[in-house]
């Protein structure tokens, strides 16, 4: 298991290592530079110092080594090109808790609601609970977020004035942007759960269970839940990327002072040192989320962990 | 005469699609006893495992229902009437069920030990945990599993079929009910392992002293195992009797269609195993006539117009066949030729 664990953190760095590179000359290939996408007219040797300054008069090969070196001497991402004196990383930190805020309680609730709408779905399969939960999910999937979130934000704050309409700060300003992320989250898990329990139930183990005298309340507690939440975990990884990209647009809406605002920014101004260190973050993120998926798997399926740990001890066998 | 502890009246069983009514099971009635083994054989299609599933109200999420009229009388009390919660009780701890397949039948993420331990808490409320288990390795112990107390940790996975059957009886067994129903037990098996598998359960049939209801379409395995044998065709009991009056004086066609297909001992091999040309009815129709008469080498016209009605030949032995009709020519039981009959 710890080599297993091992293994996939070494796959990672190498992931990472590999979409960096490519983010890093795809940006510097990119028509303009940090001075071109401002309308500043300024003289030639103004010009050359300022590439000077970062290094951006260098062949491309050199910037590139230079990026990795200081990253593994110093720990650093460097500076911000449009901003001057600040560092990226520190950038990332500050704003990333926000977005990260927004992004992990929508998935946990959209997670959590939808897989227990997709339970109710499936139990009360062609009934009146099935088809609400189908109604949201389709509605989930298909209104686009933005639209949603228009739409609550003239509902809710303008007609009702229940929440502000945009900024952050109080628990009062989370609820609209939440409530927009997680419809699409609950959509999606509500119909993956609804087809992987139906299929579930007409295993031979629930009969098993229901010719133990189990109530069906516990069947679903202690058999259907654990088999069907597979698939669902499964999209826990890619959902967990696709919240943050989703916050982009939530987090513009609503005026809301995360990372997302930001990263559009930075690819607007060429600021080549801070998109590079936000396409690191988010890959980090989206790579970490898929091994914690691979982990839950392990947790709720015991036949993977066999197929783990025997690994594990085949090699054990061989070292010894 | 002892009390039965289950009689089953007038059953019928439909299962409801968007092309109609599959009547599964039609009009069975039988009942049976304390300790008692009854088999129903039969042919794939023809309803044995509708019947026994519909005796503990069984259908997981298919479309099945019970029809108006039946009763399913377990110590007197109408099964098919009963509130979900009373039908909790019974199952489990008054009648239960051993699965086909043992590869499926067993939740893949729940260690054995807990699957067992899953009946005993649900029928003993007050019985704490560690007694349970306690009981459960127990139980492993009496189906036959060595180091039951390593076993117990078990995921179905790391078990084979054989062991997972054993698992399956452990799990039935384990509340002590009064009916054990079988279904097909062993036909998921290996042949070696059948022949241990239901070693296994006669020895346990004497042990326990319950009740069992044995569903197989392998003749071969009934006359050891059981007292008395139902054999149904298209949903229907077509012939009755203890174990010794369908050996010895089978009546029905269909019942000597089917013991002609056993398997004999000194059949040469050139000599072709005899087979019942032809498929079961489409449960589907109503079936106003003898439902086997297409099938069936003494076919009269009668049996094309009206279905027949059981008639009793002894205390114990019925069927429902235009030959016993006093009117109808007398045929004998054709045995066939190549091989010696065991029996």
């Amino acid at each position: 298991m710890l080599i297993y664990i091992l293994k996939r953190i070494l796959y990672m760095a190498m992931v990472l290592f590999i979409v960096v590179s490519i983010t890093f000359f795809m940006i510097h290939n990119v028509p303009g530079d940090p001075l071109t996408s401002s309308v500043m007219n300024l003289p030639d040797q103004v010009k050359a110092n300022y590439y000077a300054r970062y290094g951006l008069d260098k062949p491309l090969f050199e910037q590139y080594l230079r990026f990795w070196k200081l990253l593994f001497t110093e720990g650093s991402l460097g500076e911000s090109i449009k901003y001057p004196g600040r560092l990226v990383e520190e950038f990332i930190l500050k704003y990333s808790g926000i977005s990260a805020r927004l992004g992990l309680i929508s998935v946990a609730i959209g997670f959590s609601v939808g897989i227990v709408f997709g339970i109710v779905a499936a139990i009360f399969k062609n009934k009146w609970p099935d088809y609400a939960v189908m109604l949201t999910a389709i509605a989930g999937i298909t209104i686009p977020v933005f639209v949603l979130a228009a739409v609550f934000q003239y509902f809710f704050t303008v007609k009702l004035q229940w929440f502000p309409t945009t900024g952050w700060g109080t628990v009062r300003h989370m609820v609209l942007p939440i409530a927009c992320m997680c419809l699409s989250p609950i959509a999606t898990y509500a119909r993956y759960m609804r087809s992987s329990v139906l299929d579930v139930l007409g295993q031979d183990y629930i009969l098993t269970a229901e010719s133990k005298g189990v109530s069906s309340f516990n069947v679903v507690r202690r058999h259907v839940f654990r088999n069907s939440v597979l698939p669902a975990i499964t999209l826990l990884g890619p959902s967990v990327a696709s919240v943050f990209t989703g916050s982009f647009v939530i987090e513009s809406m609503f005026a809301i002072p995360g990372l997302g605002t930001y990263f559009i920014r930075a690819i607007n101004e060429r600021d080549f040192t801070m998109v590079l260190g936000m396409n690191l973050f988010y890959c980090l993120l989206y790579i970490a989320s898929l091994l914690l998926v691979d982990i839950l798997y392990v947790v709720i399926d015991p036949r993977i962990r066999l197929a783990a740990s025997k690994d594990g001890r085949r090699k054990k066998a061989h070292a010894e | 005469m002892e009390e039965n502890i289950l009689e089953v009246k007038n059953l019928s069983v439909s299962f409801f699609s968007y092309i109609g009514e599959v009547r599964a099971v039609r009009d069975v009635s039988f009942s049976l006893k304390p300790g008692e083994t009854l088999a129903i054989v039969g042919e794939s299609g023809c309803g044995k495992t509708v019947t026994v599933k519909a005796l503990m109200r069984l259908f997981g999420n298919s479309a099945a229902s019970i029809k108006e009229g039946s009763q399913i009388l377990f110590h007197g009390q109408d099964i098919a009437q009963m509130k979900k919660t009373d039908l909790y009780n019974v199952r489990g701890s008054g009648i239960s069920m051993i699965f086909q397949d043992p590869m499926t039948s067993l939740n893949p993420t729940m260690n054995v030990g807990e699957q067992i331990m899953e009946g005993i808490r649900t029928h003993n409320s007050k019985i704490s945990r560690s007694d349970a288990r306690a009981r459960a390795i127990k139980l492993l112990d009496l189906v036959g599993i060595p180091s039951p107390e390593e076993r117990i940790a078990s995921y179905p996975h790391q078990l084979s079929g054989g062991m997972r059957q054993r698992v399956m009886i452990a799990i039935a067994i384990a509340c002590e009910p009064d009916i054990i129903i079988a279904d097909e037990p062993t036909t998921a098996l290996d042949v070696t392992i059948q022949a241990q598998v239901l070693e296994l359960l006669r020895e346990l049939k004497d042990k326990l002293n319950t009740a069992f209801i044995l569903v197989t379409h392998d003749l071969g395995i009934v006359f050891d195992f059981s007292d008395r044998i139902q054999v149904m065709y298209a949903g229907r009991i077509v012939e009755r009797g203890t174990k010794y009056e369908i050996y010895k004086n089978p009546v029905h066609p269909y019942t000597w269609a089917l013991l002609n297909s056993i398997p004999r001992r000194g059949l040469q091999s050139k000599d072709e195993l005899y087979s019942i040309k032809g498929t079961p009815p489409d449960l589907m129709l109503p079936l106003e006539c003898c439902p086997f008469a297409p099938r069936c080498d003494y076919a009269m016209p009668i049996c094309k117009e009206r279905a027949p009605q059981e008639i009793a030949l002894s205390e114990t032995h019925g069927a429902a066949c235009w030959l016993l009709h006093s009117m109808a020519p007398k045929v004998q039981r054709p045995v066939h030729t190549g091989g010696s009959d065991d029996e």
